[in-house]
Order: C-alpha cells, then structure tokens, then sequence
C-alpha cells in the first residue's frame, strides 16, 4: 500500500528486534513450526473470527480462524477483511468496471458493491485460514 | 540524526483499530476503576475534556453527551504497543523504547536530504501494518526530537525537522515544554526571564548549570543541537517486565493470592532497579480453573500517573488490584505481575509525599490513584485531608489494607490480540 520515494530496506531482520522471540524460524528441534509457516508478518498479521456462511463457497465457515495480512497490497481476486460502513466483512475482492465490488461466495448472498454513500476500506488481505474440528 | 516516534493518542487509537465506529468521534480511554481520561482523541481534547479529568464529575455536563468513555484494556495497549517497536526496530541498528507509545531511533544512516521522505514513509507503514498514526519527530538531539514530534503533532503533519530552535517556530514554544525542563526549573528559568525555547538556547551552559544543576545544562546543551543524551539500548525486552508462575496446587484463599503476587512484583522491582527504569502500568492476571475443567485467565492493570519505582506503591496496587479479580468461588492456578510503559529513572520525579511514613505514603497515593484523585490534588493536601483519603479508600492508618474495595462497572474492550475467545469479529456476509 506504501509507494515510498525512499526504500524502506530493513536494516535488521525481524530475529534481531526484541520481543516475543525468532518466529521465523522452526523450532529449535527443526520440527515444523504452522505459526511461522502461516505467518508472514508478525507485525501485521492479525487474527480473527468468520462468522456466517456466505464465504462458503471459498472454503471459509462459520467460526473459522482468519489470519490476516495488513501488509500485503490487495488485488483482485484475494480473500480481504473490509470496513464497510464501520463493519467488518470478509468477501473476495472483485473488478467491477473501473472498480470493485466485494463479492460473496454463496449463490444465497449478495455481493456488496458500494455506493456513493458508503464508506468501504481493505483493512487487511486474508492469507490463511484455520479450520478446526471436534476432538 | 535521530528520529523521535511518538503515537497519536495512543489507548484510543489502539481501540479504532478493531472499532472503526469510533474514528472521527470523542472518544476517551478512563484510568482503572474508571476514574480520570488518560488517553483522548483528536475530537474529544476538542470539546474541552482534559486529560487526567475525573470522569464522573464532568461526563453529565451537555458538551460531553457524545463522548465515548471506554475502560483501560492494557493488554491490547501492550500488544500492539510491541507491533509497533517490533516495526520501527526494522529500520535501524539502534533503538531506544522510551515508553509504551514512544521511541528514539538513530536513523543517521540515511542521507539527510532522505531523512523528510523517509520519516513519512515510516509513518505510513507503522499505520497500514499496525494501525497505529505516529508523528515523527527528526533532529540532532533526542531533546530536539522530542520537541519536532510535538510540533508535527501540533501542526498536523506526519513528519517534522527541527535542528536549529532559534531560527523556528518552535523556537516560541514555552520552556516548559521541553523534555528534562520540570515545573521547578521552568518556575526557576522563566523568573530570570527565560520563557522560549530560543531562549532556553541562547543561555550559557554555565548559568544553566547553576540555575538546574546538570540536567538543566544537559537540556541546554541538546536543545543547541549537541547530542548529550545517549542511547539506552537494552538487549533485553525492553518493553515490559514480567514474573509470574504456575502454582503446585490450586489456590482458593485471597491471602495466599496476595502473597504470591507480592513475591512476583518483588521480582519485577528487582529488575527494574537493576535496568534503572520506572514503570507506569502494572498488570495483574490470574488464571482460573472453572468447575467444567477450562482455564479462564483475568487481568486488571492501573495506570499511575507518572512512572512509579516506590516498592510500596506498586505492592499496593498490585493488592487491590489482585483483590478486586478475586471471586471467592474459583479455584487459581496462576498468576502474575506484569508491568508496562518503562521509563528511565533519570527522568522519573519523585514520590509526592516526602516527610510521611513509607507504608502510610504508599497507602495513601494507592487509594488516592485508585479513587480517581489526580497527583496535583495530593500535592495540595493537607495532613487531615489526606486521613480524610484514608476514611474513603477504608483504611485506618496504620493498618492493613481493607479488602473490600468493589471495582465499579467496566466498559472495557476484549482482549482482541491477546485471547483466543476475544478475536475480533467479522461477518462473511
């Protein structure tokens, strides 16, 4: 989303700042690490609770665990979280002629396509997400 | 030079990343046991509402009807206060945290001509990664830094340069507002007609150091432009310090509860005289184990008024604050202390009452934090206005304290970064 007039190139690697440890890494033992795995940016990457079932169709249901990037551009076709009217909703983003539209993945829900009166923002672009079944 | 990040209204903006209904509205974050506003918004500070203003003698008033009053949620601030550092840390080999919403970063390995351009951009990212507005502050010194941040603020723009205070608007700026320049030095250099910045930086290192001692000609120096104030740079985690532990058996009795969070904010003082820092949140969290066998864990942090170092200060609010999570019917099978925003002691003032016993003082400031009372109003106390704090808070001096204090209605947040059972919400349609 930034366009900076300078690159921002790190001059130290996520390991070397302090705080809740090297993520990027496999474990210490070398076993597999999903949250590393899963988790691109550390610092941008939220997570968070789809309810409802009309992502369905994209393999999203109710109560799945969202792991969502607010550093990642969004482009046409990516699972986005979006601020609609203050509301969160999670919908693949679509072209609409010269935009966009938020589009549903259940023939039973409509797509939202903002109109002039409405505020809409990507707040984040959804990179995984986490089903888990009874034990 | 460095740069001085500072984050706008930090608690609230914390909140408008998960609530975006609260952007562009007055919103004020309370103290625990929702006494005064520590944090306001853009909007609010615009209605008049002051910062450490006790909300419930003024939230009636009709100016104030709008305004959104959440509960402190400390666990939220200190998590995304971590994102942010862990962001900015990116960019350079030299970090300083300063405190929970704040931090110096050498940045002289950008060009100079870069460094406006640059700054932005880093704006930008903390605020699309994180959700975080920060202003920037760039100059040669950290006093500098501190004082161009405020300034960006001010003037509303991501970015500001300040290098040389004479020939600049912030030139006009009161002394009082620059950071190491306290109320007595201030009172001290304004009556020997020093009142700007630019003043402050035209005056002999010498005549400050009688006037202020070396922290006064330090900030002389630094606002002149010469760097003075080294980086404190702790390998560490430098943003918290933690103790807690798991118990052996369950414990049921409020009193064992009591001795246990002593022991581990004891830990937490150890540390913190040792790194030489104050702190001014401290958390307390239990974790339950419920009938049905699950785990709940509960926390409760109060934010002091100024960074607090006072053993006896900080046991006591870890009590109250111990007391008021406890439910007599649970179970604990741990618990801890945790204490955020660490300052550099260099820069803590001291306790507020000088010449009263330490226990009686701490009670004192204790209930008097935990009532909603600002430090200025203790300052002004008399001896049996301050038993009258006593009376409130139901302590006889002397004694233990009474450990029936009811926490009033919460309107806090969830722990939306932090518990698995608090994830931010989001509809599929």
């Amino acid at each position: 989303m930034t366009h900076p007039s300078v690159p921002l190139t790190p001059v130290v690697g996520p390991a070397a700042s302090a705080g809740f440890g090297n993520h990027a890494e496999p474990f210490e033992d070398g076993s597999l690490n999903l949250h590393a795995h899963v988790v691109e940016n550390p610092e941008a990457t939220f997570f968070m609770r789809a309810k409802g079932d009309s992502m369905r169709d994209a393999g999203i249901f109710d109560g799945d665990l969202l792991v969502v990037d607010r550093s990642v551009k969004p482009r046409a076709g990516q699972v986005v979280v979006a601020v609609v009217n203050d509301e969160f909703y999670v919908k693949t983003l679509r072209r609409e002629g010269s935009g966009y539209r938020l589009a549903s993945a259940n023939p039973d829900y409509p797509d939202i396509r903002p109109g002039e009166a409405d505020s809409v923002r990507i707040w984040g672009v959804v990179r995984a997400s986490v089903r888990q079944f009874p034990a | 030079m460095l740069a001085l990040i500072d984050c706008n209204n930090f608690y609230v903006s914390c909140e408008r990343i998960f609530n975006p209904r609260l952007e562009g509205k007055p919103v004020i974050i309370l103290s625990s046991n929702d006494g005064c506003a520590i944090s306001r918004s853009a909007e609010a500070k615009a209605l008049g509402l002051r910062m450490g203003e006790p909300w419930f003698k003024v939230k009636h008033q009709a100016r104030f009807r709008d305004v959104i009053a959440l509960s402190s949620n400390f666990e939220l601030y200190g998590e995304i206060s971590a994102r942010v550092m862990r962001v900015l840390a990116r960019h350079s080999p030299r970090q300083e945290v300063y405190s929970i919403d704040e931090c110096f970063l050498d940045l002289s390995r950008i060009e100079p001509e870069q460094l406006l351009d640059y700054a932005r951009d880093l704006r930008a990212q903390v605020l699309q990664w994180v959700g975080v507005p920060v202003a920037v502050g760039l100059a040669p010194t950290k006093t500098l830094a501190k004082l161009a941040a405020e300034r960006a603020k001010k003037e509303g723009v991501p970015a500001r340069m300040l290098a040389d205070v004479v020939a600049d608007e912030a030139g006009q700026m009161s002394v009082a507002d620059v950071w190491g320049v306290g109320p007595a030095s201030a009172r001290k250099l304004q009556a020997q007609g020093v009142q700007t910045v630019a003043q402050l930086a035209r005056m002999p290192l010498a005549a400050a150091q009688k006037l202020g001692g070396t922290t006064l000609s330090r900030t002389v120096a630094e606002v002149q432009g010469r760097a003075c104030i080294t980086f404190n740079v702790d390998k560490r985690d430098p943003k918290q310090v933690m103790s807690s532990r798991s118990f052996g058996r369950p414990v049921t009795e409020l009193g064992t509860l009591h001795a246990a969070v002593r022991e581990f904010a004891d830990k937490c003082i150890v540390r913190m005289t040792k790194r030489e820092v104050a702190a001014k949140v401290v958390m307390v969290y239990l974790v339950a184990r419920l009938p049905d066998g699950s785990r709940s864990s509960l926390s409760k942090g109060h934010q002091f008024t100024r960074h607090v170092s006072d053993p006896d200060l900080l046991y006591a609010v870890c009590l109250k604050l111990t007391t008021s999570l406890y439910r007599k019917q649970l179970s604990y099978v741990k618990a801890g202390v945790l204490l955020l925003d660490l300052q550099t002691t260099t820069v803590s003032q001291g306790s507020l009452f000088d010449d009263a016993s330490t226990n009686v003082r701490a009670q004192l400031e204790a209930a008097a934090e935990m009532a909603g009372v600002q430090g200025t109003e203790l300052d002004a106390e008399s001896l049996e206005a301050s038993q009258r704090l006593l009376a409130i808070a139901g302590v006889q001096p002397g004694s233990t304290f009474v450990e029936d204090w009811k926490p009033r209605a919460e309107n806090r947040t969830p722990a939306f970064t932090t518990s698995w059972a608090d994830l931010p919400l989001v509809k599929t349609g």
